[in-house]
């Protein structure tokens, strides 16, 4: 089967392509805008120094056998995702050689799913459960056999889910970390 | 309890104990869209909508019959939504029918037809397919079809027919073969299907078909689900069903039995996975609970007013082809060891308690000498029938039957034990749903008996929250392919071709002389397919279907498709596998794009009008069928024919002439033209359009490519452009067709009535539809026979078939003098037995093949929705991790699954929606890639001659 992949997703997977709109790129004032955008590989964490990425030449990226990671422009890696997800094989961070990925970090990815309720079938009655059979972490929670939602404690961020929904219902959104934690803070 | 919370945390299905549908319903359609779109938003909707034309169809895929409304703009579906005035599914939709109307705009819609050509422009088996216009095609056709007509007669000429025709294409393609052709073999893809149910139906009830409904789900508290995976395979009835035990969690049970893990179970009070082929042992063991330890549970006066005991031959055989036949036609050795317990087999050590009560004990050879009597029987004492149960103790039946090896044996019994425990029950009622796991079996009939077994011995039959139900798996399985008839044996409304009262009743409505139609039974989907290998049958035409992908053991269908005397022709929407080994292929207009009508698996008969205009040069089965009608006179199909066993089919051909007919007339003139119905309906409005064409939304007059032609004016057979009939064919054939069933408990009701409801239960009488058969308190059937005292209390079971039985023991016939059994029914013995072919060392593998949510059948319809191709892009093989260990493959990992007859590559899931134990894999058959069928086996049941696709040996290894 071939890798597909959108337009939007091939774009910004090409080396040194600034990952950003057409939008953003009009509007250069707002930089740290960019940097909510990627979504960063698994054992990683807020710790974690990307900017040691410019002197590698991308081990992880050669090390990703679902072929999730790109290189940006600084060097560092960003995570797609496409027609697949991350197995969390542990490979990208065995082949870091700065100690920017480490799997003594979480095995995580560090990234919101949800289920864009508009778009989502299973929210119009209809029966649907095909993000749910990807799902080996029971992390898609349905109201019987209706109304899908995705629980953000018990997601991994494998991603496994974002291909076989019919109505591309799943979206992704970077987290950035610190923030995160001043939610989890204040929550 | 605790084992239920843990499983619930597994699913990830939140149990909540709302009645959930009812606020989902509310809260889905108001808030939930509402919430999330802005006012503005909605407004603009609804003003796009404006231009939108609503109206009523039904559901293309699974027997359920589902309403939907489509919306059309510009003579296109742009909007399909679940009939919320539909009873069936309130609604709802599954994720196939959310997508139905996508079936029709694949890119690789066939819109020509197209013939394997040379570069000379001439037919020819080796060439390529060219496109070319109807005339040709129906040229070469006509040409092929006599070729092989007139060397072989009428049984070397076949059609595979359909559970998914219309009713009217049904009808059509049936009155074609019989009362035209004078040819019974005719046989629908619904014999891969639901021929066991039928069979079992015939052979208990003496009339097909459930008593009960979908009702019943509301109605019952106590809900079992035999080889069924109706979380996937029937979503919307599932619904239903989980609705119902949500909305009374500690009332409402659900036991769920498969060989595998699957998501239907994950809903169950009890699960349990069973070892292939034992769930005939389960029956009797609840059977000998029942009998030898809950005697009070008996519901004598049932059993006693309405029943009698029966039981029948067990030397029958495995419906497989004879093994001298394969050998000379060159089956491998490997094959034929297992092609020959078709004459005789040993006893195995699982098999020997339960055959015991015959005298064999394990070794003993069986030679099968009723194979060609398999659905003989004859009625037993109930002392007789009670000794039969004595070996089936929980033990016994645990030990053979646990189908999981890492499952303690103790909660497997328990588990068992449990199931019994709520059937007996006085205080609970029960409801029983099965599919494809009882219907697809080599002993598919005994096992569809013993559901009606355990139901009649507890008097929990044919009342509301009370039934055996027999889901169906396609749209019209029983609206069709049973209703109608279209089977190697049958005719309209139950009746049958060896029968000559009623190929009499048959001949007359049809117009047709006396002797016309074919009183030998003529080869069923199997054979025909056999007799094509054999060069018995060469001329095939497909309808409807894909009997190259979904036809088991494929190889030699393949390699019998392309021998040089055969020709195949493939009437289809989209190219499957089918229309790759065929020779011509016809574009057939699909769903909305005709007039139509399917019955579903309640005998829930619904219409639709036809919506758009079909693509290119795609024209309707119903003129691809009667279109063909006309290449025929009279005097070249109503001549003298002798059959190949010497049975002679007289020349009627002076009887036609004085019924009016001339030699020269057509097949078109006789059985079609508006002339002919002329004669059967005389009273029926045929003009187009008439009120009934008329939009209720919007007034607008809807299409009848069929009546007036359509905008394309396609060059139709005859080279000219098409203009429709002038008449309103589909209703023509509706009302003639509806002629067999009136009087005599199939009634149906007129054209114009079904495209005012949401559908109607037959028998209709009187208007009134008939929930629940053979109660006189819902039935005027049974009203009628209790009235006129041919039966007491409150049923009749007034099927006719199969009524008159001699008297015997478990061992045979004992007394000839035939015991009259009007208006009862009956409670079968049928013993456990293996099925052909278990695994062993070399194939140490169970194969059980099916289906998933998002794919129907064979994929050509639904792999060309990309919503759907991209939810499930392919054919997974589901297996247990520690088996992957085994074999040293991890997931999306290639093997090679390989039987005695073939062998496919399949990516390895071991974490999916299906969840098998170790030693089996559950493989779907949608992917025409992993094209599984080349490895299945093709034993059927030999009552039913339906495939067993559940059970065959398999080895596994990496690719």
């Amino acid at each position: 089967m071939s890798r597909k992949m959108d337009r939007r997703g091939f774009l910004k997977a090409l080396p040194f392509i600034p990952a950003a709109t057409v939008e953003e790129i009009k509007e250069p004032s707002s930089p740290p805008e960019e940097e909510l955008n990627i979504i960063r590989p698994p054992y990683s964490d807020e710790e974690s120094d990307f900017s040691k990425c410019a002197e590698c030449g991308g081990s992880c990226i050669t090390a990703c056998e679902e072929r999730l990671l790109f290189r940006l422009q600084d060097g560092s890696p960003q995570l797609l995702f496409s027609d697949k997800g991350c197995t969390f094989c542990k490979k990208c961070a065995e082949a870091c050689e700065f100690d920017v990925l480490s799997t003594q970090k979480t095995e995580r990815i560090y990234a919101l799913f949800k289920i864009n309720i508009s778009k989502c079938v299973s929210w119009q009655n209809v029966m649907c459960f095909s993000c749910k059979d990807p799902c080996i972490d029971n992390a898609i929670k349905f109201d019987g056999i209706f109304r899908p939602q995705i629980i953000p404690d018990v997601c991994t961020g494998c991603g496994f889910c974002i291909p076989v929904c019919p109505s591309g219902a799943i979206e992704v959104f970077p987290l950035e970390r610190e923030r995160e934690k001043n939610e989890e803070n204040t929550a | 309890m605790e084992v239920k919370e843990e499983k619930k945390q597994q699913t990830g299905f939140e149990m909540s104990r709302r009645d959930f549908l009812k606020t989902s319903a509310a809260v889905a359609a108001a808030a939930a869209i509402g919430m999330e779109v802005p006012e503005d938003a909605l407004a603009a909707a609804s003003n796009a909508e404006a231009g939108w034309r609503w109206d009523k169809a039904v559901c293309r895929f699974c027997g359920t019959g589902c309403g939907i409304m489509i919306a059309v703009k510009d003579d296109r579906i742009v909007a399909v939504k679940g009939d919320p005035k539909a009873p069936v599914n309130k609604g709802l939709n599954c994720i196939k029918g959310y997508f139905t109307a996508k079936i029709m705009y694949g890119a690789d819609r066939l819109t020509k037809p197209l013939l394997r050509m040379n570069d000379r422009g001439e037919f020819d088996k080796n060439g390529k397919f060219r496109p070319v216009s109807w005339k040709k095609a129906y040229e070469v056709m006509v040409e092929q079809f006599k070729k092989a007509y007139n060397e072989l007669g009428p049984e070397g000429v076949a059609i595979f027919g359909s559970g998914q025709y219309t009713i009217m294409e049904g009808y059509a393609a049936a009155k074609l073969m019989k009362a035209g052709f004078r040819s019974n073999n005719i046989d629908p893809n619904a014999r891969h299907c639901m021929a066991s149910a039928v069979a079992a139906f015939i052979q208990t009830y003496g009339i097909d078909e459930p008593p009960g409904c979908y009702d019943d789900i509301e109605l019952t508290d106590t809900i079992f689900v035999w080889g069924s995976n109706m979380a996937e395979m029937h979503p919307i009835l599932w619904a239903r069903v989980t609705d119902r035990k949500l909305s009374d969690p500690d009332r409402v049970k659900v036991v769920v039995l498969s060989t595998f893990r699957h998501r239907t179970m994950d809903l169950a009070d009890i699960d349990i996975v069973f070892r292939p082929q034992t769930d005939i042992a389960m029956w009797n063991y609840i059977a000998r609970e029942i009998v030898y330890n809950h005697p009070e549970a008996i519901d004598w006066d049932f059993v006693n007013k309405y029943c009698v005991f029966t039981t029948g031959p067990i030397d029958i055989g495995y419906g497989m082809r004879n093994p001298d036949r394969a050998k000379a036609l060159g089956y491998s050795d490997k094959e034929l060891k297992i092609i020959k317990k078709q004459v005789e087999k040993r006893v195995s050590a699982l098999e020997a308690p339960a055959l015991s009560i015959y005298g064999y004990k394990e070794g003993d050879v069986i030679k099968m000498k009723h194979a060609k009597q398999a659905g003989k029987h004859w009625i037993i004492s109930f002392e007789d029938f009670k000794k039969a149960l004595a070996p089936y103790t929980l033990d016994y039946v645990a030990r053979i039957a646990k189908g999981d090896p890492d499952e303690p044996l103790e909660q497997f019994k328990e588990k068992l034990r449990k199931m019994a425990e709520l059937y007996i029950d006085k205080n609970r009622k029960a409801l029983t749903f099965w599919t494809m796991g009882f219907n697809q079996h080599t002993r598919g009939t005994w096992v569809n008996e013993q559901a009606y077994m355990i139901h009649h011995l507890l008097g929990k039959q044919a009342q509301p929250g009370n039934g055996a139900f027999s889901i169906t798996g396609q749209p019209s399985a029983c609206g069709t392919a049973r209703e109608v008839g279209t089977f190697a044996h049958r005719l309209p409304a139950d009746m049958v071709v060896f029968n000559p009262k009623h190929r009499k009743i048959s001949e007359k409505i049809w117009n047709v002389p006396h002797g016309t139609i074919n009183p030998k039974v003529g080869s069923h989907i199997v054979k025909i397919m056999r007799d094509l290998e054999e060069g018995k049958i060469k001329f095939a035409w497909v309808q409807v279907c894909n009997p190259w992908q979904d036809t088991a053991n494929a190889n030699h269908w393949i390699k019998a498709a392309r021998k040089m005397d055969n020709f195949i022709v493939v009437s289809d929407s989209y190219p499957g596998i089918s229309a790759k080994v065929a020779d011509l292929i016809l574009p057939a207009a699909m769903i909305y794009e005709k007039w139509g009508a399917y019955g579903n698996a309640e005998r829930r008969t619904q219409h639709w009008r036809q919506q758009v205009t079909p693509p290119g040069e795609a024209m309707p089965d119903t003129y691809h069928i009667v279109e063909f009608a006309k290449f025929f006179k009279l005097k070249e199909v109503w001549k003298e024919w002798r059959l190949s066993d010497g049975t002679v089919l007289p020349n009627v051909l002076d009887k036609a002439k004085e019924m009016g007919y001339d030699p020269e007339d057509t097949l078109y003139d006789v059985l079609f033209s508006e002339k002919a119905f002329k004669k059967s309906i005389p009273d029926v409005d045929l003009s187009y359009p008439q009120q009934v064409a008329i939009n209720p939304n919007t007034g607008e007059i809807h299409p009848n490519t069929l009546a007036t032609g359509d905008k394309r004016t396609v060059l139709g057979v005859d080279g000219k452009p098409w203009k429709g009939y002038g008449f309103f064919i589909d209703k023509a054939l509706w009302e003639e067709y509806r002629l067999f069933g009136l009087g005599h408990g199939h009634d149906l009701a007129d054209f114009e009535t079904y495209h005012k409801v949401r559908g109607l239960r037959w028998p209709v009488v009187d208007g009134k539809e008939t929930p629940w058969r053979f109660n006189a308190d819902y039935d005027p059937y049974a009203r009628k026979e209790i009235e006129a005292g041919r039966s007491e209390g409150k049923f009749a079971f007034y099927g006719p078939a199969l009524k008159k039985l001699p008297r015997g023991n478990l061992f045979g016939v004992t007394d000839k003098k035939k015991v009259d059994l009007t208006n009862k029914t009956k409670i079968f013995f049928r013993p456990y037995m293996d099925p052909p072919e278990p695994p062993d060392n070399e194939y140490p593998f169970w194969l059980a093949t099916g289906r998933v949510l998002e794919h129907w059948h064979s994929g050509t319809m639904t792999m060309r929705v990309p919503e759907l191709y991209r939810a499930v892009p392919e054919a997974l093989c589901y297996m247990h991790p520690k088996d992957a260990e085994k074999l040293g493959v991890k997931d999306n990992d290639l093997v090679w699954i390989e039987s005695r007859r073939g062998k496919v590559k399949a990516r390895v899931k071991t974490r999916g929606r299906n969840r098998p134990p170790r030693g089996l894999v559950f493989v779907p058959w949608f992917d025409e890639r992993v094209y599984i069928n080349k490895v299945t086996l093709d034993a059927t049941c030999p009552i039913s001659k339906q495939t067993d696709y559940k059970k065959c040996a398999i080895k596994i290894y990496k690719a």
